[in-house]
């Protein structure tokens, strides 16, 4: 799989584009916290997405996160993350 | 014994009134109306051979042969007889033979009196009777079975119905007059019908000889082949031993000129002076001038051909010889396959073939050397062309069967593996088709082994066995539905076996079938429903091909039964909960924004927006994103929000202007300030605006996706306030300076108190409904401003 930055940006199969908001790693799988952009680069909040990274058909794919102990778990680290952002971003 | 005494008798008795019915057959004594009389004979044949059947083990061997020997003659009459009444009936839709047809199977029971004669007594008088009625027999033979149509699903394949030992007769007749496609497709069906029985012994009968067969052994072709051959063998040496015994010379075969456009008929039985004249022939051919053609018209039982033969054709068959050897080797390598499946396809009669084409490769060989050497181009052409011959001839229809065996399991369709086995069988007849010019030969031929080589070199690359991590397990459905049942079932079995394997393999990598577009996974619960599918896709193929059931609904359903197994698979998939259901999508592409500080900057805001969000209605962005939510998660998670918000002492308050912003504001309704429920859903700019003024969550505060649940969970109640539900106003609530009046509008004064609330000031606030549904009890809430118009029409607002 290709390594992948904060704020690359991601063109999925609904041929929208997404940036990553966030990272983490949950278990051993890499989780991306995904916001849609438009063709300015200018984040469409209304489209975000929670996903795993993974290999279908082998090639490099995202899939949703749906299972109910792996979203609170995953909510909760990104909510941490975003939390510090915010705070930082404060501090400054 | 007495058992057999009167067998005898009766016997005796049966023959008589046969050979009385034969002779007036001959003399045509007998009217064409009476063929009918032949059904009462072999009613007759039926029960003597029951009887025959019954004291057969009190038989010693010598009376067992007795009673065959004298049966014999009669039996083939019956049988023959009935074949043909059966046959033409069919063909004639009634009983009656017409005059030419009654003289030809008058020819063909003569032929046979004589053939019967000679197997007992050969002497010249008979055997020259024999040879010279033999070119008739032939040709009423060719003609009867043109009109009777014979066709391999015809075919009964008699079978022993009780006891143990299973009788599987192959009609000899029949058999050869078959071409080599029925020929295996005939063969194909009683190795079915054997095949199923694999708990019993089975006894094949070829020409009046038996052998007693293993059924587990009944697998394949070659071991049929090699059945039929030795049994074929063992009768020709019956045959020529009688003839050496009485001396007689063969007659020397005609000469065949080239001049002569001439008619030939051969009969198939002997098989070695057809091949003998062809050669000549051929050879003979060699004789004309070169761009001259000799024009041949070859007769068979059951074939007729034009064969043009001119030199210019015959040098091509040095180049369609060389890739004729090549499809031996493929066919070799095919063999060797086989053999890796633990079949052994050669028995002993298939080495004694093999030593035949080792010696003819040898003198091919040989002729190769000496082609510049003292026998002249031509002659070496020739002789190759006869040996060409032999080994074609050899090769028979072993080599046809194990070719379209190959060119299924190539993944060609049935009929194009017959087309091309037939091409590959039979270089020589393909190469002298006339209707087809010798480049497109050329082009045909080598795209055919250009096909052989690339699915040769893919499979060395590929092996089977060899399982990748990235597997595609797509279907290819254009090809399934050009399958016939049987390939279609055989390359489900190979992709389920396929996906067992992986599924050992890379136990966590989720597996996915494609149908109609759509990627499904193979998870736990549909693969037992697939393997039930394909448990179900085999008895309805076993039936099938077993004859139970000849025409099975199912078998000639185009979208076929695994196809209907995964539509059901779909359903389930359908019905699946949210929670297990998987959203894959490809990253179809990855690359750096054009400005990394500037979408930093851009996303603070939405990050801020997110935070709060989560905060406040926790999961709810999430979960709708992901296609799924619970009030209990987005509880649990909002509480555990809350309680991380706290820690940083962020100022609490869940203010009721928070929900009355989000009630004026947004679908969203404040249901009960006293127990802190918020309802509705937030959107990004509203929440940013609570936030700059400072609101926050309280952590008792719940949060709904909508406010029927929300106030279902307040009340404890079922459902209130659907859509549906039909709601009869109870009780207005009037508001002035923050107090509020309630009125109940089945109050006698109800009138009376409104026009003096309304005279004083008061507004109309909301109003109180109850459910139709009720059970007389009702249950109350509040309304928004939408049914404070449900009032003012039932009740007429002012």
């Amino acid at each position: 799989m290709q390594a992948l930055e904060l704020y690359d940006i991601l063109t999925l199969e609904d041929d929208k584009e997404y940036t990553i908001a966030a990272m983490t790693t949950y278990k051993d799988s890499e989780y991306l916290y995904l916001i849609e952009v438009d063709k300015e680069e200018n984040p469409i909040a209304t489209n975000q997405k929670i996903v795993r990274r993974v290999i279908n058909d082998g090639e490099d794919s995202v899939e949703i996160v749906t299972n109910k102990e792996e979203i609170n778990e995953v909510s909760k680290i990104f909510f941490e993350v975003f939390r510090n952002m915010v705070k930082e971003e404060k501090e400054d | 014994m007495a058992e057999i005494k009167s067998l005898n008798e009766q016997i005796d008795l049966f023959r008589k009134k046969v050979r009385e019915h034969q002779q007036k057959v001959i003399n045509n004594e007998i009217q064409v109306s009476n063929v009918k009389d032949l059904q009462v004979f072999f009613e007759g044949l039926i029960i003597l051979t029951n009887v025959y059947y019954n004291i057969d083990k009190q038989l010693t061997k010598k009376q067992r042969q007795v009673v065959k020997e004298k049966l014999e003659r009669e039996l083939s009459y019956i049988k023959i007889s009935n074949q043909l009444r059966s046959g033409l009936t069919e063909y004639h839709k009634t009983k009656l033979f017409d005059e030419k047809e009654w003289e030809d199977f008058c020819t063909i029971i003569r032929y046979q009196n004589l053939e019967y004669s000679l197997g007992q007594k050969v002497d010249i008088a008979t055997w020259n009777q024999y040879e010279s009625i033999a070119l008739k027999v032939l040709a009423a033979e060719s003609r009867m079975m043109k009109r009777i149509h014979l066709s391999v699903s015809n075919f009964d394949i008699n079978r022993g119905e009780k006891g143990k030992r299973e009788n599987y007769e192959l009609n000899l007749n029949t058999f050869l007059k078959m071409d080599l496609f029925g020929q295996i497709e005939y063969l194909e069906k009683l190795i079915e019908n054997i095949e199923k029985r694999k708990d019993t012994k089975a006894e094949i009968v070829v020409g009046g000889l038996s052998k007693e067969i293993s059924c587990e052994y009944a697998y394949n072709y070659q071991y049929y082949t090699a059945l039929l051959d030795n049994l074929y063998l063992k009768r020709e040496e019956e045959f020529e031993k009688i003839k050496k015994e009485q001396k007689i010379d063969e007659e020397p075969l005609p000469d065949i000129k080239v001049e002569d456009a001439e008619e030939y008929v051969y009969f198939s039985e002997e098989k070695d002076k057809i091949e003998n004249q062809l050669m000549r022939l051929v050879a003979n051919a060699f004789e004309a001038p070169k761009e001259e053609t000799v024009e041949v018209k070859l007769f068979t039982s059951n074939m007729e051909e034009n064969i043009k033969i001119s030199r210019k054709d015959i040098s091509s068959y040095e180049i369609l010889f060389e890739k004729y050897k090549m499809l031996l080797q493929s066919g070799k390598e095919q063999i060797e396959k086989l053999r890796q499946y633990g079949i052994d396809p050669f028995k002993k009669s298939d080495k004694e073939i093999e030593n035949v084409k080792n010696d003819i490769l040898k003198k091919i060989a040989f002729l190769q050397q000496n082609k510049n050497g003292n026998l002249a181009i031509d002659a070496c052409i020739q002789e190759k062309v006869i040996e060409y011959c032999k080994l074609s001839k050899q090769e028979n229809f072993r080599f046809m069967a194990s070719f379209i065996h190959f060119f299924k399991k190539q993944g060609f369709s049935n009929e194009d593996a017959k087309a091309l086995a037939k091409l590959a069988y039979d270089p020589e007849v393909f190469a002298k088709n006339k209707n087809i010019p010798n480049e497109k030969k050329e082009k045909v031929l080598s795209k055919l082994f250009s096909t052989i080589a690339q699915k040769e070199t893919i499979k060395k690359e590929e092996p089977i066995e060899e399982i990748q991590e990235n597997e595609d397990f797509q279907i290819d459905w254009k090809a399934v539905n050009r399958m016939s049942f049987k390939e279609e079932y055989e390359y489900f079995g190979t992709l389920a076996a396929k996906i067992s394997k992986y599924s050992e393999k890379y136990p966590n990598n989720q597996i996915h079938v494609e149908f109609e577009g759509h990627m499904y996974p193979v998870n736990e619960k549909n693969k037992a429903q697939f393997e039930k599918c394909r448990e179900e896709a085999k008895r309805v193929w076993n039936e099938w091909r077993g004859g139970l059931k000849k025409e099975h609904p199912e078998v000639n359903n185009p979208e076929g039964i695994i196809k209907k197994a995964l539509k059901k698979i779909k359903k389930q998939e359908e019905r699946m909960p949210e929670s297990d259901k998987k959203y894959i999508s490809k990253i179809k592409k990855i690359r750096k924004p054009k400005n990394k500080k500037v979408l930093q900057g851009k996303l603070k805001k939405t990050i801020l927006q997110i935070v709060v969000v989560l905060s406040f209605t926790a999961c709810l962005f999430v979960g709708a994103l992901s296609q799924r939510n619970t009030q209990e998660t987005s509880i649990k998670t909002g509480k555990r929000l809350e309680e991380l918000a706290k820690e940083d002492d962020d100022s609490l308050k869940l203010a009721d202007e928070l929900g009355d912003l989000l009630a004026k504001n947004f679908m969203a309704q404040k249901v009960s300030n006293e127990q802190n429920v918020i309802v509705g859903q937030l959107e990004v700019d509203q929440v940013q605006e609570l936030i700059d003024n400072g609101y926050s969550v309280d952590e008792d505060a719940k949060i709904y996706e909508n406010y029927y649940d929300a106030y279902n969970d307040v009340n404890a109640k079922t459902a209130y306030f659907s859509n549906e539900s039909y709601r009869d106003v109870t009780e207005v609530v009037y508001k002035c300076d923050g107090s509020l009046v309630h009125l109940r509008v089945d109050d006698p004064d109800f009138e009376a108190q409104r026009t003096a609330l309304e005279n004083n000031g008061y507004e109309l606030d909301s109003v109180r409904g109850r459910n139709e549904n009720g059970t007389g009890n009702g249950y109350e809430g509040y309304f928004n401003i939408e049914d404070v118009d449900v009032f003012n029409t039932q009740i007429g607002g002012r």
